[in-house]
């Protein structure tokens, strides 16, 4: 049976490359006032399948951040070229081959999945273009696998969750218990978590790690009960943590054994579905609309008027891709050919992002605040900072 | 005029012409036996009449109606009936479900789908009638499965006298049955044509000519010879082609 | 295991097998007397869940209206799907009949996406269905969780008296052994066909409207749970109404207790059951042999 789902699942996608040809990557060129020689940006995300509102939302902030800016960087008009690389190694291969060798982009920026990244950064990297990577979060990225062209603008999983875990036992939780999706990134998560939670003097009771099929938790949750840690930790994201959160409260447990997780686990795409379920629920993370900065409620304004839309994570992401481009080749004077001296030149962006102060450590990896989230009646509320400056290690990294 | 007409009936696998050109009258009353050796069509060439298979070339009438298009149950209901050369009662079903699924299509408007199938007296009656006709062992309870091999077969035949067709087909009906069964089953069918037309697919030749009318020899898919048990008997071609292998 | 863990396990087997039992019901009659192998079963479960989504909580409708018509349009729908697309198939290679129903499960995420969007939606519990039940300190179960268990056992009962005891039940089991020796009999299995599988969606569809408030409501919330109900018809052997419910049980079962007793693999445990039930019987606990 299994055999024969993958075999028609890869038929059809292959039926469906073929029925789309040229629509899996669509050139849409802003134009602008003739003149300087355009820089051209290949945008490659996800735009289908499980992350496609990922893309979707990175898009919505990068083509605003762009109108923001009068569609020019560093006094060149900029043409973008989106692919979607469908969350598939393959696809993304194929779709990264044609836009940085044949549309001869300057930069990329991309992607989500951490499954296609190291081919991405592959191309890039052999063909000597800037990586700007909007979201994908794999610790190696900017650790064995860093590189002087890559540039992450979200985070590494062990960002968002390491500073919880000090913060967590100060708060009071000696036993914890804690529950992640059986995936790299789950595990990233949690065990950055769970080290320094035990570093600080805690005990993790029990580690369980759910398949990402998982879709009913109930039976997990008997042991919890039986058990009785003082919190529990978690890493869920999507569809996933939408019937976690849900199922954990309607069990009754959120009262007895309070919930913590990584940012996705309440994210603002989600919090609609998970309605009163989530209410109480506390995440870290680096970034919640409610932010009270400046350049946080600036954003939220013009994104909101510009779009329609709610800022939310991803927009804020595509925005700081955005960013970090323009305030690096406004140094060059837009030049982008020296890539040795455009590499120093992205090394030493600084800015105030929506999410607070922001700017790269050695390894290329943002240095930023990481708050603790709270949900409530729909909302993300910050409730503190739960560390400043927070750098990913830098020791792995050897260029 | 005849029943059952068939004109020029074909019927190809392929390359493989397993039924070919096949025309041939089934009287009123008559028990008409086919009979062939091995892989000579006749399953196929039944299958054909009940619309079990569609037809290659040529057609079939049945009461004067053009039924080459007609679909299995269709015919079914215009009065042909049959049964399968392989044991075909339903195993899960008990003796008397069995026939009581063959009982209600000839009641039709009497049943809401959904309506418990039990409790309508026609139904039961008639279900009743044909088990007395029959000389089963087992109680009308026991799951169709379990019975023997002969009383399997007895079985199918009594849920074909509960539709009550005018036209009966038997494909092999004593196979694999004892020689006590067999005989039994000859008084049943012979009790049989005294209401219904049957038509039968037969090795067993004591079966044939002790019942059979009229016998049509099938060879390779094409009618050999036919006529009466005495025809068929004294035609040179059939002992060489057939019988002679018996003798 | 203490003795509350063992309880609730038990207690979440039986409420996970029933839902199992609501999906794998449907896709065992639609096998067994149709012959076809339809992978977008699935669907109905999602697009129930959906539907419940739009009429009670955008709509608002009042419930037991918003469930209602969510099953009657997806009765509407599998009767369409039915005619048009699984009625020409059911003579064809099992392996047609998966491509074109795996087809239809990219149609049926990709409408549900230009309908409702990417993101992810949920229903509420009703109120009356809020809150758990302290049986002990601890033991506490939701009381939705118990009205989904009941709710499926009611269902199933209502099957089985509908397959033992009337006329649709009859050529059902029949049909499941022999269809041309049902059209032999001169019954046309067509508008057979339709009904079994227009009951079929509506136990999907009731399946995706109980499950709504527990799980999420996201395109391809069928595509993970069909997989499963594939386990359960083919533990419960194919086209076989109890091997289904059996089946449901011993998944539910399995998979519970596998959580507590082998938490590393425990995702794996209903694989290996099936693995097992199928080198002792190759057919499934009910099922015949081919
Ligand atoms: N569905 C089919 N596809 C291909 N060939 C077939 C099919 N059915 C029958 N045949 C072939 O057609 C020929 C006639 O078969 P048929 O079953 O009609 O013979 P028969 O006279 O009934 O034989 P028997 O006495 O063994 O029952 C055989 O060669 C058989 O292999
Ligand atoms: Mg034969």
């Amino acid at each position: 049976m299994t055999k024969d789902i993958t075999f028609s699942r890869r038929t059809f996608t292959k039926a469906a490359l073929a029925l789309c040809g040229t629509a899996v990557t669509t050139a849409t060129p802003l134009r602008y006032a003739l003149g300087a020689d355009p820089l051209k940006i290949g945008l490659i995300l996800p735009y289908s399948g499980v992350y496609a509102n990922f893309g979707e939302g990175i898009t919505n902030g990068f083509e605003f951040a762009l109108k923001k800016r009068g569609g020019q960087i560093a006094g060149r008009p900029v043409q973008v070229i989106k692919g979607d690389d469908q969350l598939d190694p393959k696809v993304g291969s194929e779709v990264a081959q044609k836009i940085v060798t044949r549309d001869n982009v300057d930069l990329v920026v991309g992607t989500v999945g951490s499954n296609v990244l190291p081919v991405l950064q592959k191309i890039c990297t052999d063909n000597n273009k800037p990586l700007i990577v909007p979201t994908a979060a794999g610790n190696d990225t900017t650790r064995v696998q860093c590189h002087p062209l890559v540039f992450r603008v979200s985070h590494s999983n062990w960002q968002m969750t390491s500073p919880a875990g000090a913060w967590l036992f100060k708060r009071g939780a000696k036993r914890v218990m804690t529950m992640g999706m059986n995936y790299a990134t789950g595990k990233e998560e949690v065990i950055a978590f769970s080290d320094e939670f035990k570093k600080a003097g805690g005990e993790i009771i029990d580690q369980k790690w759910p398949g990402l099929k998982e879709l009913d938790y109930q039976a997990y949750f008997a042991d919890v009960l039986a058990k009785q840690p003082d919190a529990m930790f978690t890493f869920f994201a999507g569809s996933n943590a939408v019937e976690f959160v849900k199922q954990y409260a309607q069990a009754g447990l959120k009262e007895r054994v309070p919930l913590f997780g990584a940012a996705y686990l309440t994210d603002s795409t989600l919090l609609a579905a998970q309605g009163s379920a989530a209410d109480g629920v506390i995440t870290s993370g680096h970034y919640a609309p409610s932010l009270d900065n400046a350049a946080n409620k600036k954003f939220l304004a013009d994104f909101k008027q510009a779009t329609g839309k709610d800022g939310d994570i991803n927009s804020m992401h595509g925005h700081d891709s955005v960013e970090v481009v323009a305030l690096g080749l406004e140094k060059t004077k837009g030049d982008i050919k020296d890539s040795a001296g455009l590499s120093q030149a992205l090394q030493k962006v600084e800015f105030a992002s929506p999410r607070g102060p922001f700017r790269f450590s050695r390894a290329r990896n943002p240095i930023q605040n990481i708050y603790a989230i709270e949900a409530k009646g729909g909302q993300l509320r910050v409730i503190e900072t739960i560390q400043k400056d927070v750098e990913d290690p830098t020791a792995e990294c050897k260029v | 005029m005849s029943l059952l007409e068939t004109k020029s009936l074909s019927k190809n696998f392929g390359s493989l012409n397993a039924v070919r050109d096949v025309s041939l009258q089934i009287q009123p009353g008559e028990i008409h036996a086919v009979i062939g050796p091995n892989g000579a069509g006749k399953t196929t060439f039944l299958n054909l009449l009940s619309g079990e298979l569609p037809v290659s070339a040529g057609c079939l009438q049945f009461e004067g109606h053009d039924i080459t298009r007609w679909s299995p149950d269709r015919r079914a209901n215009a009065g042909i009936g049959r049964s399968f050369q392989h044991s075909a009662v339903f195993e899960d079903l008990t003796v008397h479900e069995n026939l009581r699924l063959a009982a209600q299509t000839q009641y039709p408007k009497s049943f809401g789908m959904l309506w418990p199938a039990e409790g309508y007296t026609d139904v039961a009656a008639r279900v009743t009638d044909v088990i007395a006709q029959l000389s089963l062992n087992a109680a009308e309870s026991t799951r169709a499965g379990e019975l023997s091999h002969g009383e399997q077969r007895q079985l199918e035949i009594g849920m074909l006298m509960a539709i009550s067709p005018k036209l009966m087909m038997l494909d092999e009906p004593t196979s694999g049955m004892s020689r006590n069964e067999t005989l039994e089953l000859i008084g049943i069918l012979r009790r049989l044509s005294e209401r219904h037309t049957l038509m039968l697919v037969e090795h067993d030749m004591d079966v044939v000519f002790q019942l059979a009318h009229r016998i049509t020899v099938l060879v390779n898919g094409s009618v050999l010879a036919s006529g009466t048990p005495e025809a068929i008997r004294a035609d040179a071609s059939v002992r060489i082609a057939y019988l002679g292998q018996e003798d | 295991m203490q003795l509350s863990t063992f309880l609730i396990q038990l207690l979440n087997g039986l409420q996970y097998g029933m839902l199992l039992f609501l999906i794998a019901s449907g896709l065992t009659l639609t096998f067994g007397v149709m012959g076809i192998i339809n992978l977008a079963h699935g669907a109905f479960f999602m697009i129930g869940a959906y539907l419940v989504f739009q009429f009670a909580r955008i709509y608002e409708w009042p419930l037991p209206l918003a469930c209602a018509s969510a099953i009657v349009a997806v009765v509407v729908l599998g009767s369409i799907v039915e005619r048009a697309v699984l009625a020409p198939l059911v003579d064809r290679d099992h392996l047609d009949q998966v491509l074109v129903t795996y087809g239809l499960i990219l149609i049926f995420d990709e409408l549900a996406v230009v309908l409702w969007g990417k993101d992810v939606h949920a229903a509420e519990i009703p109120a009356m269905l809020r809150g758990s039940v302290h049986i002990s300190d601890m033991i506490v179960y939701p009381v939705y969780r118990l009205a989904l268990a009941g709710a499926g056992l009611v269902c199933a009962i209502g099957l089985y008296l509908i397959v033992a005891k009337t006329r649709i039940g009859m050529i059902v089991r029949a049909g499941s052994h022999d269809r041309s020796m049902v059209s032999a009999l001169g019954i046309n299995v067509g508008p057979v066909f339709a009904l079994v599988f227009g009951l079929g969606a509506a136990l999907a569809a009731l399946a995706g409207i109980l499950a709504a408030p527990i799980l999420s409501v996201s395109p391809g919330m069928g595509d993970k749970i069909i997989i499963i109900a594939f386990v359960v018809v083919v533990i419960g052997g194919i086209g076989s109404i109890k091997g289904a419910f059996v089946g449901a049980l011993l998944v539910g079962l399995f998979d519970s207790f596998g959580k507590v007793l082998f938490p590393t693999v425990s995702s794996l445990v209903i694989y290996a059951l099936m693995a097992l039930i199928l080198v002792w019987r190759p057919n499934g606990l009910f099922g015949k042999a081919a």
